[in-house]
């Protein structure tokens, strides 16, 4: 069976909130919508099909901000897109034990958005300069908040 | 010869503020004035440009001291890989706030007498990155180290980097064109 299938199929048994989208036009197959105390059984079904973490980001939008993880596959053309939005205390749980390459992102998240990880191995600050550690500069002002709905393109 | 004072002067104003006591006691104790003609017409004409590069102004640079550009033909191509035995600093790029200590030690590290460029729109003056969200760029290398020439660009052509350099033998030598020969051919009518 395809990775896509095998994908769905266990999605669904572990009924994950996941649409299909059309790549062509957003440039993700699939896109998965759940919580931070999922994110860890949603990396490891990632990991078993032998996808692969393309980068974790997160974004700052109405309602709230969301860390955004893409994952693809080696095999076919296949990538899903996860939204995790933030719970109120900042804290989503790490990924970096299930791939390790995830380390440095989550750093990298925790410096540009002040976002914390549960459970990291070494949530140290990454790129920023040290007098700026906690500034958070891609946090944005309430005026320049945009509305989910309108940026995510997987949204019709 | 007022450039050495010109120096110190941007150095009091540099909020690092260490280099001034350094550049004081690098200053001669006594000046002659016909042997510091000659020096400086030496120094004018082997500039020795430290190697490093911050981003894609740097491949600029790197494409001054290759043969179509030929750096050479104005003393200007040996380019030093270490401060210690650099004279001309060539700030070719963005410098962020965390490369900006860098900057500076490298800067230290120079012995005197010593000049800087700031090659591009971003080692002048921030260039697309000075701008209200801008959390992460130093706007202009001068925020940092004295700075002789300004070479605007995004970035600028090799000609750009020449023509700082002949700014800068005439900011050393106090004419310009210090080295006739270096003068482009005019054309006889």
């Amino acid at each position: 069976m395809q990775t896509r299938e095998l994908l769905i199929e266990r999605l669904k048994k572990k009924s994950f909130d996941f649409k299909e989208t059309d790549s062509r036009r957003c440039g993700y197959g699939l896109e998965v919508q759940t919580l931070s105390s999922h994110i860890r059984d949603l990396a490891a079904v990632m990991r078993d099909l032998g996808l692969y973490v393309v980068f974790v980001t997160a974004v700052h939008v109405r309602p709230g901000i969301q860390v955004v993880y893409q994952f693809a596959a080696t095999d076919v053309p296949l990538r899903v897109m996860v939204r995790v939005p933030v719970p109120p205390d900042g804290t989503v749980l790490s990924i970096a034990g299930i791939f390790h390459g995830a380390d440095w992102h989550e750093r990298e998240v925790r410096d540009l958005f002040g976002l914390s990880f549960g459970e990291h191995p070494d949530l140290r600050p990454l790129i920023l300069p040290d007098e700026d550690v906690d500034l958070a500069p891609l946090r944005k002002k309430e005026k320049k908040l945009k509305d989910i709905m309108d940026i995510f393109p997987g949204n019709d | 010869m007022d450039q050495p004072e010109k120096t110190d002067k941007k150095i009091a104003e540099n909020p690092a503020g260490r280099t001034g006591a350094l550049e004081k006691a690098a200053a001669p104790i006594a000046r002659l004035r016909l042997a510091d003609s000659l020096l400086n017409l030496c120094r004018a004409n082997s500039l020795w440009p430290m190697t490093f590069g911050l981003s894609c102004c740097a491949i600029e640079m790197m494409s001054s001291g290759m043969a179509r550009f030929d750096l050479a033909r104005y003393g200007a191509e040996v380019f030093r890989p270490s401060p210690r035995q650099s004279d001309l600093m060539i700030v070719a790029g963005t410098v962020n706030k965390k490369m900006a200590p860098a900057i500076v030690s490298l800067y230290e590290q120079m012995p005197s007498p010593k000049w800087v460029i700031a090659l591009g729109n971003c080692a002048v003056s921030g260039g697309p990155f000075a701008i209200e969200d801008n959390y992460a760029v130093i706007e202009g290398v001068d925020q940092l180290i004295p700075v002789d020439v300004y070479v605007p660009g995004c970035p600028p052509r090799p000609e750009g980097l020449i023509e700082g350099i002949f700014r800068l033998q005439e900011k050393i030598t106090g004419k310009s064109h210090p080295f006739p020969q270096n003068r482009h051919p005019q054309k006889k009518s």
